[in-house]
């Protein structure tokens, strides 16, 4: 008889919880038409950590066929039911299942394992994330970000060209980026920072996001309300001491000795510039204004 | 994509004029086109400077005054935004603020230089 082999116990004992795990979340519907439940999520990412285990190619491909079928035939039979999203995690289980065996892929069948459950269990959330938190022009404009990010910069050819070498495509690419990724965090940070808390939040984030821009939307403010004059001169000044240390970070990317040279000068600006707002804001003047922050 | 697009216009332009300035008249052409870009845009002037530095260890003295100085160009632009306003109360209070900001940089540039401070 074989020696008892703790490796391959625990293999499969991950497959059946990466079963339970995932199958679990499909019984939480309380609509009445039968799909796959948990036992057969169970059942499927065992017979995937078996297939793995006897290792033959062809009983693999013919069980992932066979499965399928099963799935489609009951599909045909409940014409009313909507979407794949079981079908599609019950294949996924029997794949993960299969990598619980080997221990070089263990780790991955796992991970990916928690990572399915937990998206099944967030369907309500990840839709409400994905249709209404997140908003048409945003999602364009996250998708022209990392085209930025990863189609243009990889077209972009090496090497400096022009007068003086000033024209390095690639490299002033990079800053683009650099520049673009502050103002995108800032414009998130301003979208989900709540505006009741105020000036100060959205002075802080005006700063990190373009001190410009803020600058320019709060002197509009201003002309349209003078009564604001006040804690709205304190609010500019806030968020312009903080485009100092913002400034640093930026250089630091580049050139940590250039950053570090200048680290003093301008905490010391920055320093200045926060004591100067907090003498020229008043506790309590005026209403909380919120300032639009334009992209860059 | 527009303003992404944009700076990159912005930078390149600052980039090469800096470059110009530099190669043309030494760090006193290096010290005004920066004050000049600083009028446009103060991220465009610092990274132009940090790529001439790169992974150099030794900073230029005149970098870090060229930095001060594209901020201080920087705050007259703000300032000049805060003057549309057309409210005393408000501008006069932002241009302090800046004149602030800008001697005290300069004064503790001049006064301690650029002694390394902290590691990051």
């Amino acid at each position: 008889m074989a020696q008892f082999d703790l490796d391959l116990a625990w293999g499969f004992a991950y497959a059946a919880a990466i079963g339970f795990l995932t199958g679990r979340t499909r019984e939480q519907d309380d609509d009445p038409t039968p799909k796959p439940g948990l036992r057969d999520f169970v059942i499927l990412s065992l017979l995937g950590a078996l297939c793995a285990q006897i290792a033959a190619v062809g009983l693999t491909v013919v069980l992932m066929v066979a499965a399928s079928a099963v799935m489609l035939v009951m599909r045909i039979q409940y014409p009313q039911r909507t979407g794949i999203t079981t079908e599609l995690a019950a294949l996924m289980t029997f794949l993960l299942g299969y990598l619980c065996v080997g221990k070089a892929t263990r780790t991955i069948g796992i991970s990916m394992g928690i990572i399915l459950a937990v998206l099944l269990t967030t369907k309500e959330q990840v839709h409400r994330f994905a249709l209404q938190t997140i908003s048409g022009r945003e999602y364009g404009d996250t998708l022209k970000f990392l085209a930025l990010i990863f189609v243009i910069y990889s077209l972009l050819p090496d090497g400096a060209s022009g007068p003086f070498n000033f024209f390095e495509p690639k490299k002033i690419w990079k800053f683009v980026i650099l520049v673009a990724s502050v103002s995108y965090v800032g414009y998130f940070l301003t979208k989900f920072l709540d505006p009741a808390k105020g000036i100060t939040v959205t002075a802080i984030v005006g700063g990190l996001a373009s001190t410009t821009a803020y600058t320019g939307g709060v002197s509009k403010l201003v002309a349209e309300s003078p009564q604001a004059a006040l804690p709205l001169a304190g609010a500019a000044l806030l968020a312009n001491s903080i485009q100092y240390p913002r400034l640093l970070l930026i250089v630091a990317f580049i050139s940590p000795a250039l950053a570090q040279a200048a680290l003093l000068p301008l905490w010391a600006m920055m320093l200045a510039g926060l004591v100067a707002s907090a003498i020229l804001v008043r506790p309590g003047a005026g209403p909380a204004a919120a300032a639009h922050v334009g992209w860059l | 994509m527009g303003p992404a697009l944009k700076f990159g216009v912005v930078f390149t332009g600052i980039l090469f004029l800096t470059r110009a300035g530099s190669y043309l008249f030494g760090s006193v052409g290096q010290i005004i086109t920066s004050a000049l870009g600083g009028l446009i845009d103060t991220d465009a002037v610092l990274l132009s400077l940090a790529a001439s530095l790169g992974e150099t260890k030794t900073v230029a003295h005149d970098a870090v005054l060229c930095i001060i100085l594209a901020a201080a160009a920087n705050a007259v632009l703000k300032s000049g935004l805060a003057y549309l306003s057309g409210q005393p109360a408000f501008y006069l209070r932002l241009m302090a603020g800046f004149a602030v900001i800008v001697a005290t940089g300069l004064i503790v540039f001049f006064v301690f230089g650029t002694h390394p401070v902290l590691a990051f």
